[in-house]
């Protein structure tokens, strides 16, 4: 199946596997030696009695974006939102296997898991603003974290233009997020999960319901170093296409 | 076929649609439905403005002024309106932390299990329980057990009792809007690495916050006008103080009454001017007293969801 063509779009996360879930090579492998900074080892997700995943193997290396693609329903929702402990959100979802970053347990007892969404953000597949003004919902995960007032504008501005938002919303900023197109909507998301620096970023097909245009070029972040997402290609022809050509490894399902 | 007969043609295709003949009835039916609740609420308050106006167009001041009294000219609803509203502040003080508190944790932080529905089966349960059995809960509690604390028959112990009437309404209510809180929300604050408290605090409660005052202040409307458990914890009509002021916190553990009390204490005299005059003047009181709170609810609930940017 070509990624173009995939039913179901990707997830981006900001880490490559080494492997991926069927055992195929995707086909932008780079650095084999990359250390992971997240693996999955014979990950089982139960909802209930209902094994929603069964012994999936990833690992992600660090500075890489991984794709993961395929049919509706095959689990790619649920093993990302294992990744980041959004799991333990719904009762009746359990995990069997490790998850590990940087070699930690992520569901080891002791472990907090909102220290884990601090260092692994997350980027929703329905755009999810708060209902509160555009400025507030870029800071809230800073403001939480304790950053100083002082830095917010500048985190705002940095974070908007990454997301290709700034130029669409500068003037109005104190808004309700709530009046913002569902693109624009998804892109104020990207600037919320991006404004608290987390290590890794998963994105539940961020853009399935953005509309491709050449101003908006999240389809196609750039690992830098520590791996943010970068909008330096402005090129309408690239941003049409799939996130799948974004991605240094893309797993089929 | 020319051109004109075409036009005519589309016209009659876009004029002539199926009858609806199942609406209109629904319709008529609807309707009258709404016309028919407005009217017996419209004669309702008719007959209490007419039978009232006389004295409350001529002696409203005093009306309101004055305790009770044996003479109808001179008789006064001042400890109704005092006692019925403590009992008010009284019954939000308590009842509003407890529910809402109660809610939050049965929706926010219990993880589901037989327990958390059979705890959420009972209070629904007890929200039908009828009032006088609260009354009965309240003069065995709260007046004689509790006693020494709150004095016995006083609007303390009262106030609870109404409290415990309403602490189950003002519970479902407020579990209801926290349920409507859409998930993706809380997922959005968990996203960005907030605490539980933090989801709690600064987006499930603003969000769930215009339903929990709607649920809560008219719960409060209903249990101000609440005669029969009053009348089981020891409210009376007789030998109370009259020189009490608003904020006289003496009264709290006096002998109180409260407008309901007042009212079927009133419609049961012989006199005419108690029996139709005075305790019609008492009701519009009480309605209006039920109206400032369910107007204080709709005006709140508009600036929150102003607030929220709906």
């Amino acid at each position: 199946m070509a990624p173009d063509q995939a039913p179901v779009a990707s997830v981006m996360a900001r880490l490559a596997p080494t492997t991926d879930m069927s055992g195929n090579k995707g086909p932008l492998v780079s650095d084999e030696t990359a250390p992971a900074v997240l693996d999955a080892k014979d990950l089982s997700v139960y909802y209930g009695s209902f094994r929603a995943v069964r012994d999936v193997n990833l690992e992600f290396a660090e500075h890489e974006i991984t794709a993961m693609i395929g049919p509706s329903g095959c689990g790619k929702s649920t093993v990302l939102r294992c990744l980041n402990r959004m799991n333990d959100l719904i009762p009746s979802a359990r995990i069997e296997g490790l998850v590990r970053f940087r070699g930690h347990d992520l569901y080891d007892r002791q472990v907090d898991p909102v220290a884990v969404r601090r260092r692994i953000g997350m980027v929703f597949q329905k755009p999810n603003p708060f209902p509160k003004s555009i400025f507030e919902n870029v800071t809230y995960g800073p403001k939480i974290a304790g950053t100083p007032k002082g830095q917010f504008d500048e985190i705002v501005e940095t974070t908007l233009r990454k997301a290709a938002l700034w130029d669409e919303v500068k003037d109005r900023l104190q808004d309700s997020a709530l009046g913002l197109s569902g693109g624009q909507a998804q892109r104020l998301c990207i600037a919320r999960a991006i404004a608290t620096n987390p290590e890794v970023l998963l994105m539940d097909e961020p853009c399935s319901r953005a509309r491709p245009n050449r101003h908006w070029s999240g389809r196609r972040p750039h690992a830098r170093t520590q791996g943010r997402i970068h909008d330096r290609d402005r090129d309408p022809q690239h941003a049409t296409g799939s996130s799948g050509q974004r991605s240094h490894r893309i797993l089929y399902r | 076929m020319d051109a004109r007969s075409t036009i005519d043609h589309d016209l009659g295709l876009l004029l002539k649609g199926r009858p609806d003949t199942k609406g209109t009835i629904f319709r008529a039916v609807i309707l009258s439905a709404l016309l028919f609740s407005l009217l017996i609420l419209t004669v309702l308050l008719y007959q209490v403005i007419t039978d009232g106006w006389a004295v409350l167009s001529t002696r409203f001041g005093d009306f309101i002024g004055s305790g009770l009294r044996s003479d109808a000219e001179d008789a006064g609803i001042k400890q109704g309106l005092l006692g019925t509203f403590w009992l008010a502040l009284i019954t939000a003080i308590v009842a509003f932390p407890l529910g809402i508190g109660a809610a939050i944790y049965l929706e926010e932080y219990a993880t589901p299990s037989r327990l958390t529905s059979f705890i959420d089966i009972n209070i629904r349960n007890l929200a039908g329980v009828p009032s006088v059995v609260y009354g009965i809960l309240g003069l065995s509690i709260f007046v004689r057990r509790a006693g020494s604390l709150t004095g016995g028959a006083t609007p303390l112990a009262a106030g609870l009792t109404l409290a415990a009437l309403v602490l189950p309404v003002v519970i479902i209510t407020s579990a209801e809007s926290i349920r409507s809180v859409p998930q993706p929300l809380r997922e959005a604050g968990y996203g960005v690495g907030a605490t539980k408290w933090e989801v709690t605090r600064h987006h499930v409660l603003p969000y769930a916050a215009p339903g929990i005052l709607t649920g809560t202040l008219l719960s409060l409307a209903r249990a101000a006008g609440e005669a029969a458990p009053l009348l089981l914890v020891g409210a009376v009509t007789g030998r109370l103080g009259s020189r009490y002021e608003l904020w006289d916190f003496d009264q709290l553990r006096q002998r109180f009454t409260a407008m309901p009390i007042i009212i079927t204490s009133w419609t049961k005299q012989p006199q005419e001017g108690f029996r139709v005059d005075n305790a019609a003047a008492a009701i519009v009181m009480l309605v209006l007293f039920v109206l400032l709170l369910n107007t204080a609810a709709i005006v709140l609930r508009s600036r929150f969801e102003r607030k929220r940017g709906m």
